[in-house]
């Protein structure tokens, strides 16, 4: 069914050049169709799609059924919080019983590592990862690459700083393997608490300052910082967050005043970024959150054999 | 009763193989049996420190009686149990009760209790009593080590019956929710890496204690060269400190985990490939006295899980000398090492008189090298498979068993 060379989109460690280039590829024809008073196409009518979303969100959620009734699929939607999950059936039993009712595709969001992969290898269904854990988030990572695309051409050789919690960021992760395989440069610079403990097996660098991130970069890609790291004493407070490695109006205007600035979300404005910067004409968040939907798009139709 | 030759088999013994004839009593024949050893191993039962059978009270997922079949199968004459059973080995009734019942068996399975009751670690179980039922050995199974309070107690109150501890040395608030080997690879899969600093910690809390108080410590499951070099430190010191390492981190290194296959995921983790080879370089060194392979049944539906869901645990009875004799071409020599350190070394930790020997009698197995095995869920006693064999074609098997004055074959 598969149009790419992998039948799952697991991450994007494993995806090939060629299959990253034909997902930005296929993107950017959808996001054309997304600027037409018409933008529904019937490329994946008669597929059926389940959303599996064992973990909670809004955005990644939304996009991806905008994506799949976009291209005319047959989609329905799982919740865990309402699910027999609750009532002690395991997942495989779930997912297979889903499964039964001949759905096609399942797009997954879980906080486990691997289980988009254990499903993929316990099942029939196509499996796309909407997030595993601190693990892979493709579609994120593609987004991101789209909207790096669009606004730079060829990444060879472009500079992109990854700021924040990346030691919990399956955002940062799927980036990094995705920008690499393109030719650009990634640097990652945040607490020490919040790096990975060994980045040995990651083809990044890692700053030794904020300046120094900041400065060299084509573009910046900031993360959300989770409040409940506070908890694990992991970060002494977002005041001081903000002090070290908060991305500010100042900074930006002092150090590298055309650098493009990215942002997961949600953003908690005057934490990570200040309000300005994510408003300023820099921005391409909200650019991200339009080629979601066009990724999302491109990644169901190869994955499902769209015509 | 007639005698029974095996000829011309190949024979452990304590200064090496010897090829000769074995004559033995059989009670299960009048007629004098006579088999052609030629090319089969005679060796001592295996022993295994480390083996969770579940029962009582957990027997829907695995039984004395299915325990016994797998060691059995495996070559393996003695097993101490974990108390990880339900009630929890922490008082004298459940110390009797698995004595009653491993009394019937033709094996020698030694129950243990636990640290803390409840395996809590926060009141000291009743060890004292439990020792007057025959328990000879207080653990913590694979539960957390007491904080250093509550194991500086523990100790003191074992040093006083004068009994052994056998310390699987690892703290909660060190490991955290650790899965794996803290390294490159964890930070790559993005789940909570357990950092071997956090067994040197534990290791070193644990050697404070025991030369503080004087108690007689085994410790469990070492994965690092650093960490047996410590407790060798220790040693020369005086403290009365053994150790064992698991054969899976002398043969197998957290590569395997990429795949995320869940029969990988162990209690302590596959080490990366630096710590496999450094431990293996003792092992072969002659400096890992001990072996203990944790056979750890879990049922299929904790292990048909993505790897972060799902329960840690391997079994090791049945495959345990298989598997690790494939880790050299030389296979003598190994096979050599290994009996030395899953059965001699720890059949002198049991007060046994021989490696030779189960409930008192001469008992022994006869292997056949060149018998080729799949393994396949009915490789496994009772109705677990977790085995990271599953699939794969093994040579070594057990052929037959000399127990309680009597010869069986086939073994399953």
């Amino acid at each position: 069914m598969s149009l790419l060379e992998t039948k799952h989109l697991i991450g994007l460690r494993d995806l090939s050049y060629n299959d990253i280039r034909h997902l930005l590829d296929t993107a950017k024809s959808f996001r054309e169709i997304l600027d037409r008073p018409v933008k529904k196409v019937p490329s994946l009518r008669g597929l059926t799609v389940v959303n599996l979303f064992f973990e909670n969100s809004t955005r990644t959620r939304i996009s991806f059924e905008l994506a799949e009734k976009r291209l005319s699929a047959d989609t329905v939607n799982f919740s865990s919080s309402s699910s027999s999950l609750k009532k002690g059936e395991s997942l495989l039993d779930t997912v297979r019983n889903i499964e039964s009712m001949k759905i096609d595709l399942a797009v997954v969001r879980h906080s486990t590592t691997g289980v988009p992969q254990f499903l993929a290898d316990n099942t029939n269904l196509t499996i796309l990862n909407a997030g595993d854990g601190a693990h892979e988030h493709p579609t994120q990572g593609l987004l991101d690459m789209l909207s790096l695309e669009t606004a730079f051409g060829d990444l060879k050789g472009r500079k992109i700083s990854i700021i924040g919690d990346v030691l919990h960021s399956r955002v940062a992760r799927s980036n990094i393997w995705g920008l690499v395989t393109l030719g650009a440069d990634v640097t990652v610079y945040g607490p020490s608490t919040l790096l990975p403990k060994d980045i040995s097996g990651f083809p990044i660098k890692i700053a030794s300052s904020l300046e120094e991130v900041v400065r060299g970069a084509d573009a910046l890609m900031c993360l959300r910082l989770q409040r409940e790291r506070q908890d694990k004493a992991l970060l002494s407070s977002e005041r001081e967050y903000r002090e070290n490695f908060g991305v500010t109006a100042s900074r930006i205007e002092k150090w590298n005043p055309e650098v493009k600035i990215m942002h997961p979300g949600p953003v908690n404005r005057n934490i990570e970024l200040d309000s300005t910067v994510v408003d300023s004409q820099n921005s391409l968040i909200l650019n991200q959150v339009t080629n979601g939907v066009a990724v999302r798009m491109s990644a169901l139709y190869l994955l499902g054999g769209g015509k | 009763m007639s005698n029974l030759f095996i000829k011309n088999v190949r024979t452990w013994t304590p200064t090496g193989f010897k090829t000769q004839d074995i004559e033995l009593h059989n009670e299960n024949t009048e007629s004098p049996l006579e088999i052609d050893g030629t090319g089969k191993y005679w060796l001592p039962p295996l022993v295994e420190l480390f083996a969770d059978f579940k029962e009582p009270g957990l027997e829907h997922i695995y039984s004395l009686h299915e325990g016994a079949e797998a060691m059995l199968s495996g070559g393996f004459g003695s097993v101490i149990l974990d108390p990880n059973t339900h009630p929890v080995a922490d008082q004298q009734e459940v110390i009797q009760w698995i004595q009653t019942q491993t009394q019937k068996l033709e094996l020698d399975i030694y129950p243990c209790g636990a640290l803390t009751k409840d395996q809590k670690g926060v009141h000291l179980a009743e060890m004292s009593s439990m020792q007057s039922e025959g328990a000879q050995f207080f653990s913590n199974g694979v539960r957390p080590m007491p904080t250093a309070p509550i194991l500086r107690s523990v100790f003191e109150y074992a040093k006083q019956l004068d009994v052994e501890l056998m310390v699987f040395p690892w703290q909660q608030d060190i490991c955290g929710s650790g899965l794996v080997h803290e390294d490159s690879l964890s930070s790559i899969l993005g789940l909570q890496g357990w950092p071997s600093a956090a067994e040197r910690i534990s290791v070193m809390t644990a050697l404070e204690l025991a030369e503080l108080t004087g108690v007689k410590l085994h410790l469990r499951q070492l994965t690092l060269a650093s960490s047996i070099e410590l407790v060798e430190r220790y040693q020369k010191k005086g403290v009365k400190v053994s150790f064992d390492v698991n054969p899976a981190h002398i043969h197998r290194n957290n590569e395997h985990l990429l795949k995320l296959d869940v029969n990988d995921k162990i209690i302590p983790p596959l080490r990366g490939i630096k710590d496999q080879l450094e431990v293996y370089e003792l092992f072969q060194q002659g400096r890992i006295p001990i072996l203990s392979s944790q056979h750890r049944p879990v049922l299929p539906e904790f292990k048909n899980e993505a790897f972060g869901d799902s329960k840690p645990g391997n079994l090791s009875l049945e495959l345990c000398l298989p598997n690790f004799i494939q880790i050299s071409d030389d296979k003598e020599k190994i096979l050599n090492q290994f009996i030395i350190s899953h059965s001699h070394n720890p059949s002198i930790k049991l007060g046994k008189k021989s490696a030779f020997e189960i409930k008192g009698s001469y008992a022994g197995f006869l292997w056949d090298p060149e018998s080729v095995q799949e393994v396949n869920a009915g490789t496994f006693a009772g109705n677990v498979d977790n085995s990271n064999e599953l699939g794969n074609i093994l040579k070594w098997k057990v052929e037959a068993a000399y127990l309680n004055n009597s010869f069986k074959m086939p073994i399953k």
